[in-house]
């Protein structure tokens, strides 16, 4: 990889850890409407195969979803100005933190129903299928979402029809406060089932933003070249808890202390300076993330609430919201 | 700066302090655990927001406050 592509990896990452640092502490200040869910951690998987698509590719995402928004090019302002329920909004105010969506960047949204976004990617999928359009669909999901009848369904259909999809397992070993290992039959939830479906499966260490990239660039090339449907199970853990300003006190403190010692964007920094990269220019990155995060937080925070009239809008295509039958 | 009871939970409007890791006039850094606040449902540590000296504690162990509330100032 070239020193300008590994940079905007790094970048990528940097800016969606200070991101979420900073949703997180607005959290805490009660200026996050409703709930919010933090990919801190999981920051690799975003960057490394958001790198491996095309402009015009579709992706689907969790609720733990700002990462993949922002990885995709979104601005910082309107996901921040939604997670605070104000007008300049990616969604006017009106979807909070899980229900981004960026149509003009490919993003057709944040799932919060676990596994209902694996079925609605076919549909881009096929769609993309069906004009020839060469667009690929890329799909995320968490290692619970395997145990839902919608992953089965999905993968199924996908593989009888060879749609251009890929399906990434985000695993960060907990299904809220669920560990996945527990509930499970297999080792590897996704990536043992996928091949009973037909797909061809990888596991990648998710918190290794080059080899997450590498794995998604091959899937999405298959995907594009006609190869039909393939899965990517990507392994990581979630820094913090669940949603909210829950502790994770049910995750065992040395496993959590284990994997904060695999924290991907060090460890990627480490390899960037090990290639001869120099620090300032890291140091750099560093410093304009956190200035681009303070930009945002203020313009965000001088958006307006949004009117009450606007209940009334965007509500069927139309953008009115009298049914018409 | 102010730090604010924080909402535990979308039907939660209050919040207790359980414990003060930190006494006024102790330094603390951002991201230290400051105070571990408790609702019916999780007791959760907050982290302090910014690095400074603990210059107020409004809130004592055991009180139970409204979300929003101002319980310690940091300087």
């Amino acid at each position: 990889m070239d020193e300008q592509a590994a940079l905007g990896l790094y970048r990528t990452m940097t800016r969606i850890r200070q991101f979420e640092k900073r949703a997180h502490d607005l959290f805490l200040q009660n200026l996050v409407k409703g709930t919010t869910h933090l990919g801190t951690g999981q920051e690799a998987i975003a960057a490394g195969v958001a790198a491996a698509m095309r402009a015009d590719d579709y992706t689907f995402v969790t609720y733990r979803g700002h990462n993949h928004v922002l990885a995709r090019g979104t601005e910082m302002t309107p996901v921040m100005a939604e997670l605070l329920g104000r007008q300049n909004g990616l969604m006017r105010g009106k979807g909070g933190s899980m229900h981004l969506l960026d149509v003009s960047r490919g993003v057709l949204g944040s799932y919060a129903i676990i596994g209902a976004q694996l079925v609605i990617a076919n549909g881009t999928a096929w769609s993309a299928q069906y004009r020839g359009s060469g667009q690929v669909t890329v799909c995320f999901f968490g290692d619970g979402a395997t145990n839902i009848g919608a992953f089965h369904e999905a993968l199924n259909l996908a593989a009888v029809w060879g749609l251009p999809v890929v399906f990434v397992c985000e695993n960060n070993q907990y299904m809220e406060y669920t560990a996945i290992e527990t509930v499970t039959a297999v080792k590897r939830p996704a990536a043992d089932r996928a091949p009973a479906y037909g797909l061809p499966s990888a596991v990648v260490d998710g918190n290794d933003v080059e080899a997450v990239y590498e794995a998604a660039t091959a899937a999405i090339d298959r995907a594009r070249e006609g190869g039909g449907p393939s899965l990517i199970e990507a392994i990581t853990y979630r820094h913090g808890g669940h949603s909210r300003a829950d502790p994770g006190k049910y995750r065992p403190a040395d496993e959590v202390a284990e994997w904060l010692a695999k924290d991907p964007i060090p460890a990627y920094r480490g390899v960037l300076i090990s290639r001869g990269v120099d620090e300032e220019v890291l140091d750099q990155i560093d410093a304009e993330a956190k200035a681009a995060v303070d930009l945002a937080t203020e313009e965000a925070k001088a958006g307006p609430e949004p009117d009450l009239e606007m209940a009334f809008t965007n509500v069927w295509h139309d953008g009115g919201w009298t049914w018409r039958n | 700066m102010d730090v604010v009871m924080p909402r535990m939970g979308e039907t939660v409007d209050e919040g207790t302090v359980n414990t003060w890791h930190k006494d006024v006039g102790d330094q603390v850094a951002e991201g230290e655990p400051l105070v571990e606040i408790g609702t019916d449902k999780v007791d959760t540590d907050i982290p302090a927001p910014v690095s400074g000296t603990l210059a107020e504690i409004r809130v004592e162990a055991d009180q139970t406050v409204p979300v929003g509330t101002v319980i310690a100032v940091i300087q």
